[in-house]
């Protein structure tokens, strides 16, 4: 079982009902599930019983688990504190720059993207916080061993720091405002809505590629299968605007191509597949979770469960993004203070 | 289409029979609201309403405006995407956020604007109007942050018609806003404003200049659509924040000229008057508060800057419009005459329904003792913290107050107080107003007795032997006996010396039980 992971971004459906500052994960081998809401943290049983509960930040409006599913994170952008917890209850509550709006757990911490501030911070397991200065608008984050990503949405730019040190190595001129960033073993890939493409650099170098189409309007990327020895990597992109789920191949490494007789990687281009999940309305979110591939409609608030060869089932309605995490036969559901569950 | 948004100043203009300064703008948005044929002109035309509401304290109808706001363009962006229009999606998202943050719901406002930005990262007014809902929802630094982004995208983009030029001009007038948050005599700020001044009045706005002066426009709206509006708001905005920066630095001449320069475009924009009555002195100064009030005589700041410096007026102010109804209630209130205070308000209320007018019957009833009323009328001004937080440090005079009382009664027990004075009978009738007090004092004013000069009202009965008394006034403080009371002999209306005992209060009326009256 894994833990939904990434970032939670926005709750829509916002005029029909005020919603609550409130986050739900799953973590622990999908084991307990946490709810972050107005200053407290709260987690539960896979039966739904309450098993501990401390305090949190004010206003919880993302959240993050580790990709082992041993810790998560709740940010609060508005009085600038994250929160990290464990599975057992155990929580660590700092202060960090201006706005916190992403965050990757990595090598020696929680690497904190704050926006306003200008500012990566590392928050150590002791608490401690060191920041370093970043581009104007740092909004997207991705973490590869000790590499550390930084998107700047405003600046376009990237910047590559050592996650050790937090010595920035490298930059690069990218894309003014993306909407999503990501890393599949061989490129950062950046989602351009304004441009309808995808800006591809090298991760090792930050040189970059020959963009490729991403649809009408992509605002979300999820890698679907890393770079492998003789494979291009596989993205599904959210075009919410065609109301499709595009799938587009990677640019395969110089080994790879030659390797399997292909020269497209050599010239750095992702191959465009005609294959894609079309939805009833315009899917903008897209996670893998409990061995799954998710799609999400922000307007609608419909989960989809995209299944091989592009079919896709609604599986839930009139949810928020953020109140919602999926475990292997089950999506709970927090709503108004109270957890409950859809069987998938 | 295209709305640019103004930040609103500290106090704006602002209602209903006679004018005020905002009734023009006001008459103008309900024009566009009419006629609007989109909803996203609906969403411009309630957000101004709600500001122009707002800037006269008349919070229930801006708080509908801003509901009315939300709504349209929710339906604006459904609208949006459900036709895969993801640029007019994204507008409507941050206009829906904006009208969220002004209505104070932070989470929902700040989780919709970052899903504008999703898709309008690259958009320079997608930043300046996040800008503008963090100032709303007084996040100033990550404002200040944003109003940065949106300064940056424009100037990447080499402005160079007067169209783009003018939607800098306002970006890095809200940056200035945001900046002047932060730090109230920023040198940036300064620069920038002078820059922005500078650059409207030059060539490049000739042909604006012009149509601005054949059109007669002169309504100053946070939101603004046409070059017109644009112009003459921004312009009157950044001369009176430029103004505000030289007066925050001490620099009185240098504020003066600002002032009256933004008065020489609009001669009744109640900022400047208020700014000029701030910064003038003798007759002067009360010259400029009565145009002041007479422009927008609600505003919250131009209410606590008089209330400041009314001991100073000699005169009490006349007239019976709304203006002079208001400060002379002010005055009144200063003077320690609650009582004729409540007359100008009734006469104020009886035409305006604002929160101004609430706050200032919170604070009659404060002067008489009338604390539950007041703590329910300040529970109601949730969105104008200005005079809450008044409010609050009016209360905790009168808690100061009970202490003294308390003292002042346990020291004379047992003998007679004499002459009590006005404020020393109010501070009583508040205490015993007040169940959280009144078991205190009940049992030390058992032993205490007090002689006054009284005034008498018309005796309920006389005859030759007796006299039936009942109420009167004591130091302007009304009184009544618990029970009428005949005194020996005949006794004419008017001041007599009286020896009493204090029983309790009823509302803003001392209950007295009468010893005797003294020769």
């Amino acid at each position: 079982m894994r833990a939904m992971t990434g970032l939670f971004f926005l709750v829509f459906l916002l005029a029909a009902a005020p919603s609550d500052a409130d986050v739900l994960v799953a973590m622990n081998d999908d084991s307990t599930l946490v709810v972050a809401s107005e200053g407290r943290i709260r987690g539960f049983s896979i039966q739904g019983e309450e098993l501990w509960s401390g305090s949190g930040p004010t206003h919880p409006l993302f959240g993050v688990v580790s990709a082992d599913g041993a810790r998560a994170a709740f940010l609060d952008p508005l009085a600038n504190r994250v929160a990290i917890v464990t599975a057992n209850g155990t929580t660590l509550d700092v202060r960090v720059p201006e706005s916190p709006v992403a965050a990757m757990f990595g090598e020696g911490g929680l690497f904190v993207l704050s926006r306003d501030g200008a500012a990566l911070s590392r928050i150590e397991n002791d608490g401690a916080v060191r920041s370093v200065p970043t581009s104007l608008d740092p909004s997207h984050l991705f973490i590869e061993g000790t590499d550390v990503f930084v998107y700047g949405r405003t600046a376009g730019r990237i910047e590559k720091f050592d996650g050790r040190t937090l010595n920035r190595m490298a930059t690069a001129e990218a894309t003014i405002g993306g909407s999503d960033f990501t890393g599949d073993g061989r490129d950062l890939w950046i989602a351009s809505p304004r441009e309808g493409k995808l800006f591809p650099f090298s991760q090792e170098t930050l040189i970059v590629r020959d963009p490729v189409s991403g649809g009408a309007v992509p605002v979300d990327i999820q890698v679907l299968r890393r770079e492998g020895r003789a494979t291009a990597s596989r993205l599904a992109v959210a075009d919410p605007s065609s109301r499709r789920i595009w799938e587009v191949e990677g640019g395969e490494s110089e080994a790879a191509a030659f390797g399997r007789g292909f020269l497209r990687g050599l010239l750095g281009l992702g191959l465009y597949r005609p294959r894609s999940s079309e939805f009833p309305g315009g899917v903008d979110r897209i996670f893998n979770a409990a061995g799954d591939f998710w799609a999400f409609d922000s307007g609608s608030g419909t989960l989809f469960q995209v299944r091989a060869g592009g079919r896709s089932r609604a599986l839930a309605r009139g949810l928020e993004w953020g109140k919602f995490a999926v475990t292997d036969d089950t999506v709970w559901v927090w709503d108004a203070g109270s957890l409950s569950r859809r069987t998938r | 289409m295209r709305f640019l948004l103004i930040s609103l100043l500290l106090a704006t203009p602002l209602a209903a029979q006679e004018r005020i300064s905002s009734d023009f703008e006001i008459a103008t948005a309900t024009r566009r609201l009419n006629a609007a044929t989109s909803p996203l002109q609906r969403v411009a035309a309630h957000m101004n309403l709600g500001d122009l509401r707002a800037s006269r304290l008349e919070i229930d109808l801006s708080r509908d405006h801003y509901e009315a706001a939300v709504e349209a363009a929710t339906e604006a962006s459904v609208k949006a995407r459900k036709s895969s229009a993801f640029d007019s999606y994204a507008e409507a998202v941050a206009w829906t956020g904006f009208a969220l943050a002004k209505l104070g719901r932070v989470e929902d406002s700040f989780l919709t604007m970052e899903e504008a930005l999703r898709y309008h990262a690259a958009v320079p007014r997608a930043w300046n109007l996040y800008a503008s809902t963090m100032t709303a929802l007084a996040l100033f630094p990550k404002a200040e942050s944003a109003a940065r982004r949106a300064v940056a995208l424009s100037k990447a983009r080499n402005p160079n018609t007067p169209e783009d030029l003018l939607d800098l001009h306002i970006y890095q007038y809200n940056l200035v806003s945001a900046i002047l948050r932060n730090d109230p005599v920023s040198a940036e700020a300064e620069n920038l404003l002078l820059e922005l001044l500078d650059s409207l009045a030059g060539p490049r706005f000739e042909k604006i200049r012009r149509r601005v002066s054949e059109t007669e426009t002169f309504e100053v709206f946070s939101l603004v659509r046409a070059d017109e509006d644009a112009f003459v708001s921004l312009r009157n905005r950044a001369g009176l924040r430029l103004a505000r920066l030289y007066e925050n630095r001490g620099n009185a001449s240098a504020a003066r000229a600002a002032y009256r320069r933004a008065l020489e475009y609009r001669d009744d924009d109640p900022v400047a008057l208020a700014g000029l009555a701030r910064l003038s002195s003798g007759e002067d100064r009360f010259r400029w508060f009565a145009e002041s009030f007479a422009a927008n005589p609600f505003s919250p700041a131009l209410i606590l800057d008089y209330e400041e410096e009314v001991a100073t007026e000699d005169r009490e102010p006349e007239g019976e419009e709304i203006g002079s109804l208001v400060r002379r209630t002010i005055w009144l209130l200063e003077r320690g005459r609650p009582r004729d205070a409540a007359e100008a308000l009734a006469k104020a209320q009886a035409g305006w329904n604002s929160s101004a007018l609430d706050y200032l019957e919170a604070r009659i009833a404060i002067a008489e003792g009338r604390v539950d009323r007041a703590s329910e009328i300040r529970d109601r001004l949730d969105g104008v913290p200005d005079l809450q937080r008044s409010l609050a440090a009016a209360f905790e005079n009168v808690i100061g107050d009970r202490s003294a009382i308390t003292d002042l009664l346990t020291e004379n027990a047992g003998s007679v107080i004499e002459s009590p004075s006005a404020v020393m009978l109010r501070r009583l009738l508040a205490a015993l107003n007040d169940a959280s007090t009144i078991t205190t004092i009940r049992p030390l004013l058992d032993v205490v007795t007090f002689r006054s000069r009284a005034h008498f009202d018309e005796p309920a009965s006389i005859t030759q032997d007796a006299t039936v008394l009942s109420s009167g006034e004591i130091q302007g403080v009304p009184f009544r006996f618990s029970v009428p009371t005949a005194f020996r002999g005949r006794i004419a209306m008017g001041e007599h010396t009286l020896v009493y005992r204090v029983a309790g209060a009823a509302g803003t009326t001392l209950i007295i039980e009468p010893s005797r009256i003294d020769p």
